[in-house]
C-alpha cells in the first residue's frame, strides 16, 4: 500500500511562500489507478514529484509498504516514473537498447529482464520497430517506447505524467489497454496526470481534485457522476468545480 | 554491489555501443584527431622545422608533453563530462531515471564518467603504439604503473566533477562555468606538488606532476607517496560525493530536480 499523510509542500521565493500543495492525504491500494485531475498549475506535477522524490514535503509522510522515503534507496526500488513521456528515451539509442539500458542502469541482470523486454515490445507493438533508432519511428511509437521503459522496470508503483498528452485515440486507448492489464496482471498502482478526460473516466480507480494546491475531493469516477447528476464524466468534472461542492474525502 | 557492477558494465556497453553506432563517424574522426596529434607530438615541431626528424628516440620533453596532453584529456573529461551528462540529461528529460535511481544519481554520474575514461584510455593505448609505428620513433611507458597512477587522478578529478554536477543540478547549465573551472584546475598541473607542499595538499595537482615525474622522467615515488597520492583523491572523491548529494538535496527542497 502507497501512504501519503498530510503532505505540504509550500515554496519560500522572495515575493513569499507559495503554497504547491497543501495537506494531501490518500491510502493506494495495490492495484488502483489514481488520476490526478485539476487546472494548469493546479498542484498535480507536484503531487506526482513528491511521490517521485524529486521534491522534499514541507510536512507529511510518504511510504510504501512501511518504506518511507526518507529511506530513499530502499523506497525508490519501488517507484518508477515518466514525465512529458517520448522526452524520457535515448536518441542515440535503438528501440530494443533503450528498453535493455533503463533496466541496465537500475541493476537488474539483462538475463532476468530478457523475456520482459520482449513481452513489452510485443504489448506495446514495438517489435516491427527493432533495430531504429527512436529518432525513427513516429511520435506516438516513442511515447509507447517511454512507457514500456518505465513499466519493463516492473516496480509496484508507477508514475505517469500526461502520458497521452499529443497522442492520437488509437494510441491513447491502446495505452489505457495497457494500463489496464498490468493492473490486472500484476497489481500494480498508477498514479496519473491528465487532462484526457476519456482517459480518465475508462482508466481510474478514483481521482483526486486539486487545484490552486487545494485538495478539492476524492472520489470513485461513479460517485462523482452521482454526486453531480452528470452521466459525461467531464461534464460531472466542470461542474464539481465550478459549484465548489464541500471536499469530501 | 551487484547491481552497482550491473550498472557500471550498463554504461560501459552502452558507451560503447552509441560510439560504434550513432555517432560512429564522430568517433571515427575523434580517433583520426587523437592519431593526428600524436604523430604530430611524436615528430616534434622542430623536426618540421628542420625538414628532418633526428632520432628515432622521443625526447623526455616530448614524452612529458605527450603525458600532459593525456592528463588534460582526463581532466577535461571528467570535469566538463560530468556537467554536461547533467544539464543534457536535464534538457532531454532523462535525467528523471536517474533521480529516481535507487542507488543515487550520484552512482549513476560516476559510473558514466568511469565508462568514459576506460573508453578515453583504450583508444590512446591503442593509438599511442601506432602513432609510434608510423612515425618511427618511440618511447617506452610502463603501462601498469600508468594505469596505478591514473586511478588517484581520476578519483580526484571525479571529486570536482561531483562538485559541478551538484552546481548544474541548481543553475542548470554550466558549461562555460565548467570551461573557466577548467583551466584553473589545468593550472593545478603545474604548481609544485612533489616533493611534498602545501600545493600538495590540493586536489589533482599532486596526481598529475607525479605521473609526469614518473612515467616521463623516471622519478621513483616511494611507497609514502603512493598511499598520500590514493588518500589525497579519495578525500577529495568522497567530498565530493557528499557535496553533490547535499547539493541534490537543496535542488530538491527548491523542487528543481529533473528536466526544465
Amino acid at each position: 500500500m502507497l501512504s501519503i499523510k498530510n503532505i505540504s509542500k509550500i515554496y519560500k521565493t522572495s515575493k513569499g511562500n507559495v503554497v504547491a500543495l497543501k495537506d494531501l492525504s490518500l491510502e493506494i491500494d495495490e492495484g488502483e489507478v489514481i488520476c490526478l485531475l485539476g487546472p494548469n498549475g493546479a498542484g498535480k506535477t507536484t503531487t506526482i514529484k513528491l511521490i517521485g522524490t524529486f521534491v522534499n514535503p514541507t510536512t507529511g509522510t510518504i511510504s510504501y509498504n512501511n518504506i518511507s522515503i526518507t529511506q530513499r534507496s530502499k523506497y525508490l526500488k519501488n517507484i518508477s516514473v515518466l514525465f512529458e513521456g517520448n522526452r524520457s528515451v535515448i536518441w542515440s539509442l535503438k528501440v530494443e537498447e533503450n528498453l535493455e539500458y533503463f533496466c541496465g542502469i537500475r541493476g537488474l541482470r539483462l538475463k532476468d529482464v530478457k523475456e520482459r523486454i520482449i513481452k513489452y515490445m510485443k504489448i506495446f507493438g514495438l517489435e516491427e520497430y527493432k533495430g531504429k533508432f527512436v529518432n525513427e519511428i513516429s511520435r506516438g511509437n516513442q511515447q509507447k517506447l517511454a512507457v514500456a521503459s518505465v513499466l519493463v522496470l516492473g516496480t509496484p508503483v508507477v508514475l505517469l505524467d500526461e502520458p497521452t498528452l499529443g497522442l492520437d485515440f488509437e494510441t491513447s486507448d491502446n495505452l489505457m489497454n495497457i494500463i489496464k492489464k498490468e493492473v490486472d496482471d500484476n497489481k500494480k498502482i498508477f498514479i496519473i496526470t491528465s487532462h484526457d478526460a476519456d482517459f480518465i473516466d475508462k482508466i481510474a480507480s478514483r481521482i483526486v481534485i486539486i487545484d490552486k494546491g487545494e485538495v478539492k475531493g476524492i472520489f470513485k469516477v461513479e460517485e462523482l457522476k452521482s454526486i453531480t447528476k452528470e452521466e459525461n464524466f467531464k461534464n460531472a468534472y466542470l461542474k464539481y468545480i465550478k459549484n465548489k461542492y464541500e471536499r469530501k474525502n | 554491489m551487484k547491481e552497482r557492477i550491473r550498472i557500471l558494465i550498463t554504461e560501459i556497453k552502452f558507451i560503447f555501443i552509441r560510439m560504434i553506432t550513432s555517432y560512429r563517424f564522430d568517433w571515427i574522426a575523434g580517433n583520426i584527431n587523437l592519431l593526428l596529434g600524436l604523430i604530430f607530438l611524436y615528430l616534434g615541431i622542430n623536426s618540421f622545422r628542420d625538414e628532418v626528424v633526428s632520432s628515432n628516440v622521443i625526447d623526455s620533453k616530448t614524452i612529458k608533453m605527450i603525458i600532459g596532453l593525456y592528463i588534460f584529456v582526463v581532466i577535461q573529461e571528467g570535469l566538463v563530462g560530468m556537467v554536461s551528462k547533467v544539464s543534457e540529461g536535464k534538457a532531454y528529460g532523462t535525467f528523471e531515471q536517474i533521480i529516481v535511481n535507487p542507488y543515487g544519481s550520484w552512482f549513476i554520474l560516476f559510473a558514466k564518467a568511469v565508462g568514459g575514461s576506460i573508453i578515453s584510455f583504450i583508444s590512446i593505448t591503442i593509438f599511442a603504439p601506432l602513432a609510434m609505428v608510423i612515425t618511427g620513433k618511440y618511447f617506452s611507458v610502463n603501462l601498469f604503473k600508468l594505469i596505478l597512477l591514473l586511478i588517484p587522478l581520476l578519483f580526484s578529478v571525479f571529486g570536482i566533477g561531483f562538485i559541478l554536477a551538484g552546481l548544474t543540478l541548481i543553475y542548470k547549465r554550466l558549461q562555460s562555468f565548467a570551461y573557466l573551472i577548467q583551466f584553473f584546475v589545468l593550472s593545478l598541473m603545474v604548481l609544485p606538488s612533489y616533493p611534498f607542499s602545501v600545493y600538495s595538499l590540493l586536489p589533482i595537482a599532486p596526481q598529475s606532476l607525479v605521473i609526469n615525474k614518473v612515467i616521463a622522467s623516471n622519478v621513483a615515488i616511494s611507497y609514502k607517496w603512493w598511499i598520500y597520492l590514493y588518500l589525497n583523491a579519495f578525500v577529495y572523491f568522497f567530498s565530493g560525493i557528499k557535496i553533490y548529494n547535499y547539493l541534490e538535496e537543496i535542488a530538491r527542497e527548491k523542487g528543481v530536480l529533473g528536466h526544465y
